[in-house]
């Protein structure tokens, strides 16, 4: 393959991602929370805290503070964002004619990933400038460009890179092309992030070598700081400050040399997983990547078979309520099917949100919400595609022409996420709502909005993921974030007040309308 | 039983179905035209899943594009392309269409798997069906409500001679009791099938009829002679080759040509496939 086969292949990488609907709602999501977490200092609240003295608006100060929540928030939606082009190959049927060209697995893949990593540092480069025109706005110093352009060159790229490399890798193995995938990079991510934690976990930490494996940079870009300024601790996003004490500068410095070689370090770090797509490549052949031929992939094969005493009366008792919803008329007989359509489609997961269910019946008070973070996860893996399965599937006209209709369809389908979510809670609600009404409420708010946008995301974007990047990320903000009643949909933290409820109760009721309102399905 | 009504449809500044207007009775009706004519278009209004950009379509004098659930409750549609959810079972594939139609009679979709010979297949994933397979999975889904209007579109894709047959046969059977709408670029889909053809040109109803005036209005056009190759070579640019086959050295033509085209062309008895050609270039000439 010469330049410009590669400069033509990678630029076609780039426009796939790039022209999805997704694309434009995580953006619009990343440079919105950006935003948001840059409060007027009158409200009492500031970006950068540190023992009760605020941050100046200053241009190192917002690309440090903005650059660090892109980090978290790209870090996880960039993975989703970047893959599923195997399966878009497959769907489409350019996956046999692509195969069939004399393109090497390493050319493939390595276009595949330029592409990708092309694509996330265009919407980090994106999010800079919107944070241009923010400090226009909102900023307290001359505009200066060189810290946003650090910030994206060594504080987001290594993400970046990291994205594309685990998205090339989860569409080059068949086994992680579905949904198992998407669990376990969620899972990788919050293990990233929990390298933060550890770091402060001995008073005045220091950066040190092992950082190289946070690629996302977290826990590196914040040790850096409280290293710059000498502090043993800096909360970053919308925190109280107090007015009397003096308004500090963020001096200039960050980018050590220390810092840059972990950086550098980390995006050599970010290719490794190069490495194993290379050997895993499916390069589409029938019998690795064809639906039948996945389940019986080693992996799975031994985890269904050590689940099978449980799993095989699961689907035995999915596949009579299936059929029972026949019997059943109108429109409750439809979302009786529906239901059964999602739960037979991940019995897995069925089977995951069955046991959560059972447990948060019978732990402790106290450990509710973790069993409940489980279930919610859970619940929201399962119902990610519950209105994008009909165009990913190529059911969508079929199922458009049937009685109520596409429209029918839309509102249904969230009252079936809503309805397996309050199904999933029920044991928790009934023993929140004598603990914490409030607690309750909030639950059932969360699950409501979840829901309908799960639903209405879906049918805009045609796939699941850009529901599950956000509410993935919202689940794990709601739970880390203990004293902010805003990001508490579904309660877990206790923070929820009136005033939350009545937030995601409402954006959840328009979203509902929406739906119900003829928003047109996405055409097949 | 369904009448459509200067039915027109717009998207943007594209007219895809212009001013169709067709009344129609139980029987089978092949729609017919080359792609982009404007028949899976035609095919989603009455299906309900697109409206009308103007006109009405009535069923038994009801207006499906203001009240469409009178429409769902009798449809059965296949539409061109459709795929299977991917976790599912054929049975538990039409037992979920099933739960959609409120199908309450448990032993239909078994019946209907039989019917479509899918029987022996009833457990096995949809997704790994062969296309026919998934065809027949699809015109059982159709049939699950027992429906007084069957639409479907371009049927026969991908289905093998043997599968084609049975499916016309099944077509044809379905077509004694209720409206049957096939829509097809493939003439020899309802030749022997459709009660009435309705051509459609470029969102345009040029003909709505019985393949048999069709027919006849297309005889003496149609022409068939054994030439040289120098002979054909000499003729091809003038006239409308329909069909030419090789043949020890000499070619053996079908010609579609308002008057004897060479003089040793025969007038031959036009297939359905070749009236309309003929048609066609009639059509143009008068246009040109």
């Amino acid at each position: 393959m010469n330049a410009a086969l590669w400069k033509a292949s990678v630029l076609n990488e780039w426009r796939l991602r790039s022209r999805r609907i997704s694309t434009l709602v995580i953006l619009l999501a990343v440079v919105a929370l950006s935003w948001l977490m840059v409060p007027q200092p009158k409200t009492g609240f500031a970006m950068m805290v540190t023992h009760g003295q605020r941050i100046a608006y200053e241009s190192e100060a917002l690309a440090f503070a903005t650059g660090t929540i892109a980090c978290i928030l790209f870090g996880l939606a960039g993975f989703y964002l970047a893959r599923g082009r195997s399966q878009e190959d497959l769907r489409t049927g350019t996956a046999s004619v692509l195969a069939a060209t004399p393109v090497t697995d390493a050319q493939l893949l390595g276009v595949r990933w330029l592409g990708a990593f092309g694509f996330l540092m265009t919407l980090g480069a994106t999010l800079m400038l919107t944070l241009w025109v923010l400090q226009l706005v909102r900023g307290e110093g001359p505009l200066q460009p060189l810290p946003y352009l650090w910030m994206l060159l060594l504080g987001l790229a290594p993400g970046m890179m990291l994205c594309a490399s685990l998205a090339v890798l989860a569409d080059a193995w068949a086994p992680l092309m579905r949904k198992w995938g998407d669990a376990l990079y969620w899972m990788f991510w919050m293990a990233q992030l929990a390298f933060l934690p550890l770091m402060l976990a001995h008073g005045m930490p220091r950066l040190n070598a092992w950082q190289v494996f946070d690629v996302q940079g977290l826990s590196t870009l914040i040790v850096g700081l409280i290293q710059l300024m000498n502090v043993d601790h800096v909360s970053v996003g919308g925190s109280p400050f107090d007015t009397a004490k003096a308004v500090l500068h963020m001096p200039s410095g960050l980018w050590s040399a220390e810092l840059v070689a972990l950086r550098v370090g980390a995006m050599a770090v970010a290719m490794l997983p190069l490495l194993l797509a290379m050997r895993v490549f499916h390069r589409y052949a029938p019998d690795r990547v064809a639906h039948t031929q996945v389940k019986g992939s080693r992996l799975l094969a031994a985890a269904r078979w050590l689940l099978r005493p449980a799993l095989v009366p699961v689907t035995w008792a999915l596949a009579r309520l299936l059929r029972a919803s026949a019997l059943v008329p109108g429109v409750a007989g439809r979302w009786l099917g529906d239901a059964s359509l999602v739960l037979l489609s991940q019995p897995l997961l069925a089977l995951l949100m069955g046991a959560c269910a059972v447990a948060s019946a019978a732990v402790p008070l106290a450990e509710l919400p973790a069993v409940m973070a489980v279930a919610l996860a859970a619940w929201g893996m399962a119902v990610a595609d519950v209105s994008s399965r009909d165009w990913q599937s190529g059911t969508l006209t079929l199922a458009s022409a049937m009685p109520g209709g596409a429209r029918e369809r839309g509102w249904r389908q969230a009252l079936v996420a809503f309805g397996l979510g309050v199904l999933v809670s029920a044991p928790a609600l009934l023993r929140w709502v004598a603990e914490s009404p409030t607690r309750a409420a909030a639950c059932l708010a969360g699950l409501l909005c979840a829901s309908a946008y799960a639903t209405l995301l879906g049918r805009l974007t045609k796939g699941a993921r850009s529901f599950l990047a956000l509410y993935l990320f919202g689940l794990y903000v709601g739970l880390q974030a203990s004293g902010v009643p805003n990001v508490d949909m579904l309660g877990l933290s206790g923070a929820a007040n009136a005033g939350s409820v009545m937030i995601y109760g409402s954006a959840g009721v328009l979203a509902l309308l929406a739906l119900a309102a003829g928003l047109r399905p996405a055409r097949a | 039983m369904l009448q459509i009504q200067d039915v027109v449809k717009t998207f943007g500044p594209h007219v895809a179905v212009d001013g169709v207007s067709l009344d129609l009775q139980p029987g089978v009706l092949g729609l017919i035209g080359h792609n982009g004519a404007g028949k899976s278009t035609l095919l989603q209004m009455l299906a309900t899943l697109t409206a009308p950009t103007r006109g009405h379509i009535l069923l038994d004098g009801q207006d499906i594009v203001a009240r469409p659930e009178l429409m769902r409750r009798r449809l059965g549609y296949l539409p061109q392309d459709f795929g299977v959810y991917p976790h599912l079972t054929a049975r538990e594939f039409l037992q979920y269409f099933a739960a959609l139609k409120g199908v309450k009679d448990g032993r239909r979709v078994q019946a209907l798997l039989e019917l479509v010979n899918l029987g022996d297949h009833a457990h096995r994933a949809a997704a790994g069906f062969s296309g026919g397979m998934r065809q027949r999975l699809g015109i059982a889904q159709a049939l699950l409500n027992d429906p007084d209007v069957l639409i479907v579109d371009e049927p026969t894709a991908g289905l093998d001679p043997e599968e084609r047959l049975r499916f016309r046969r099944l077509l044809g059977d379905l077509g004694a009791k209720r409206l049957v709408i096939v829509s097809t670029h493939i003439v020899s889909d309802v030749e022997n099938l459709a009660s009435h053809l309705a051509i459609l040109r470029r969102g345009k109803l040029v003909a709505f009829e019985t393949p048999e005036a069709l027919m006849a209005r297309a005889s003496g056009q149609v022409w068939t002679s054994v030439l040289s190759t120098e002979a054909y070579e000499a003729l091809r640019d003038q006239v409308h080759v329909l069909q030419a086959q090789p043949q020890g050295g000499r070619m053996q033509v079908r010609i579609a040509h308002a008057s004897r085209p060479c003089a040793e062309a025969q007038l031959a008895q036009p297939t359905l496939e070749e009236a309309l050609m003929a048609h066609r270039y009639a059509d143009q000439q008068v246009a040109a």
